[in-house]
């Protein structure tokens, strides 16, 4: 078997830990991750999905437990340390597409690469421009984050994801933001690169009907983490 | 590096008014202290020029006779009678020699520029009812105009060729006495010598005690109406800086034998007043730039809060602290330079306004109002000052900026 490429053990987070108004929101998580899986973690609001996600995206830490990203315990690092694994294990997906206003579709895209390196290079620009014309924006490299559709913009989003070339994707309500049709093309698409790249995609959704057609489910109840089968 | 400055240059320009305003605040700031240092630095440069201008830098003459206590001359021989006051002899001879041999050797000082003997004295100008009295310089004009300039103050006749039975004076003492050029009047001096002079020039220097109260003659001239033979009675320094008047004169005092004046010495209020004006115009200086400093943090500090978002996803793809407070500093140096530079264009463009402004002429002689210097170290100082401030007013929010956990604002 393949050694996971996320590993959680035992993990615990409470907000405001060590006061009165101290709240436990993960009561001891255990799960693991390999590459090119694509995990669904669903549950209500305020069960402990974002938490989750931002513990294991390395944006936030755990009060107890260990968290490994590709055999990294993440729980010991410093805030440079936490920054190192972000910019070169692990890519965002968020609602909202967070793409910068000053910057091009090709700029966004390269965003990730640009902060670890300074400038990309000739091979960080052919992947990226391959990647965006992979998801069909091969044709709006120029064009600034406001001048593309919503669904250009959350699959500029994506190839932004991916240019860093993770490990892992973390993906927070990626389709939450758009119509039914677009939400499906996009979904499709983090699917096939998943499986294409060997990616581990972990995406936080309220979509019972998406998240039947990842490979794993696993759903966050009053802080703890149950798998259920997918399909059902 | 190329990332933070490729970041922090697209927020400047996708900026727009908001980065305007910023530079326009230093560009001001920076203006305003062209300006001030500028005008005021100016105005002292006159005023020290029209005080200092037409005196010599240094003055050497013969140092002032020991005084010989009577208690010392009785103190052999019976019936001793002790000395209660120590009295200073009256000098008796104030001729300084070998004077040919003294200028050479003052001239070699460094810092001296021009090093000239004069006979001084005072002398009687009757006109009429009226007496006038004089200060009578003489020496060699053109050696003379080095220390005294008076031949860009002429308004009338010559100076620089004229004879030994020839005067120059002022314009004031011309219009008072009714002395036209060309006029004959006589000389009573001192030493009870007079002397018949031609007016061969008047002169204009704005200052009234000169134009009233100074004539100019040869050596020679002044050697016969104050009885001096071949003498002189001072020698005259003019140095490159006058305001290193005392160090020199400190420097010449140890190595010669005579007494050495400074002017600083002669005008310390002086000094001290234009020292207190300094220090108000650097104040006023600084609370511009303080001013100026507030509005850029301002300006800055809703920059960082409207880019939280940014800055939150910025550091979800890897940005650390240090990356995302050197964009929001390399912005604030953005603005400070173009606002240095825009800053030294106004106080260019403003001074060069105000350069040709005339104030009303006397004697015929029209001088500008403001005394404009191009001083590049008022324009650099001015620049590199507003730089400080503006990074310094910017440092606060970018650490803020760097702060900012990228949890909660992606949250929001």
């Amino acid at each position: 078997m393949d050694n996971p490429l996320v590993e959680v053990i035992g993990l615990k987070k409470t907000y405001n830990s060590g006061t009165d108004k101290a709240v436990e929101v993960l009561h001891g998580v255990d799960m693991t991750a390999l590459g090119g899986q694509f995990i669904a973690i669903v549950g209500q609001s305020g069960s402990g999905k974002s938490t989750l996600l931002n513990i294991l995206g390395a944006l936030d830490t755990p009060t107890e437990g260990s968290v490994l990203i590709d055999g990294i315990d993440i729980s010991s690092l410093d805030s440079d340390g936490l920054a190192s694994v972000r910019g070169n294990k692990i890519g965002f997906v968020f609602q909202f597409h967070h793409l910068l206003d000053e910057f091009s579709c090709l700029e966004n895209a390269l965003m990730p690469v640009t902060i670890q390196k300074g400038a990309p290079s000739r091979e960080d620009t052919a992947y990226a421009i391959k990647l965006l014309e992979r998801v069909g924006l091969g044709t709006q490299l120029k064009k600034r984050a406001n001048q593309m559709s919503g669904g250009q913009q959350q699959r500029n989003a994506i190839v932004r994801a991916l240019t860093n070339r993770p490990r892992l994707v973390l993906a927070d309500e990626p389709t939450g933001n758009l119509d039914a049709r677009s939400g499906a093309e996009v979904f499709a698409l983090m699917r096939e690169i998943a499986a294409e790249m060997g990616v581990a995609f972990l995406m936080v959704t309220h979509d019972d009907r998406l998240a039947r057609q990842a490979d794993r489910i696993l759903r966050i109840e009053d802080g703890f983490l149950h798998e259920d089968t997918p399909g059902r | 590096m190329r990332f933070e400055a490729k970041l922090a240059w697209r927020h400047l320009v996708s900026g727009g008014g908001q980065t305007v305003l910023t530079v326009f605040a230093v560009a001001i700031a920076v203006t305003m202290i062209i300006f001030i240092q500028t005008l005021i630095t100016g105005v002292q440069k006159r005023f020290v020029n029209d005080l200092v201008g037409p005196l010599p830098h240094i003055t050497l003459k013969m140092p002032d006779p020991l005084p010989d206590t009577l208690g010392k001359t009785r103190t052999s021989g019976p019936g001793e009678l002790l000395a209660t006051d120590v009295q200073k002899q009256v000098q008796q001879r104030t001729d300084v020699e070998p004077w040919r041999q003294l200028e050479t050797q003052l001239a070699q000082f460094p810092g001296v520029k021009t090093v000239a003997s004069a006979v001084r004295g005072s002398a009687f100008l009757a006109r009429g009812s009226k007496r006038f009295t004089l200060t009578i310089s003489g020496g060699e004009p053109v050696r003379q105009d080095k220390i005294t300039p008076i031949q860009k103050d002429l308004i009338a006749g010559r100076w620089l060729d004229i004879g030994p039975d020839e005067l120059v004076i002022g314009a004031r003492l011309a219009d008072e006495a009714g002395i036209r050029l060309g006029d004959r009047v006589r000389l009573q001096s001192t030493q009870g010598v007079t002397q018949a002079f031609v007016v061969a020039g008047i002169f204009y220097s704005g200052n009234n005690a000169a134009d009233l109260g100074q004539g100019f003659v040869t050596l020679r001239a002044a050697q016969s109406l104050f009885r001096t033979g071949q003498n002189v009675s001072s020698i005259l320094i003019k140095l490159d800086d006058a305001f290193q008047a005392d160090t020199i004169a400190e420097q010449m005092e140890k190595t010669l034998p005579y007494k050495i004046e400074s002017w600083m010495k002669d005008s310390a209020f002086i000094l001290n007043a234009i020292r207190s004006q300094n220090q108000s115009r650097d104040m006023i200086c600084a609370f511009v730039l303080l001013a100026s400093s507030f509005a850029i943090a301002s300006v800055l500090i809703v920059s960082v809060i409207q880019k939280q978002k940014q800055i939150g996803i910025l550091k979800s793809m890897g940005a650390r602290d240090k990356q995302i407070l050197l964009v929001f500093t390399l912005e604030g140096l953005g603005v400070a330079i173009a606002g240095a530079f825009v800053g030294c264009l106004w106080g260019f463009l403003l001074l060069k306004s105000l350069e040709n402004i005339p104030q009303a002429a006397r004697f015929g002689k029209v001088d500008k109002l403001f005394n404009i210097i191009y001083d590049p170290t008022i324009f650099g100082g001015a620049a590199i000052a507003a730089i400080i401030a503006t990074l310094i007013a910017a440092i606060l929010p970018a650490r803020r900026a760097a702060r900012l956990s990228p949890v909660e604002v992606i949250r929001g």
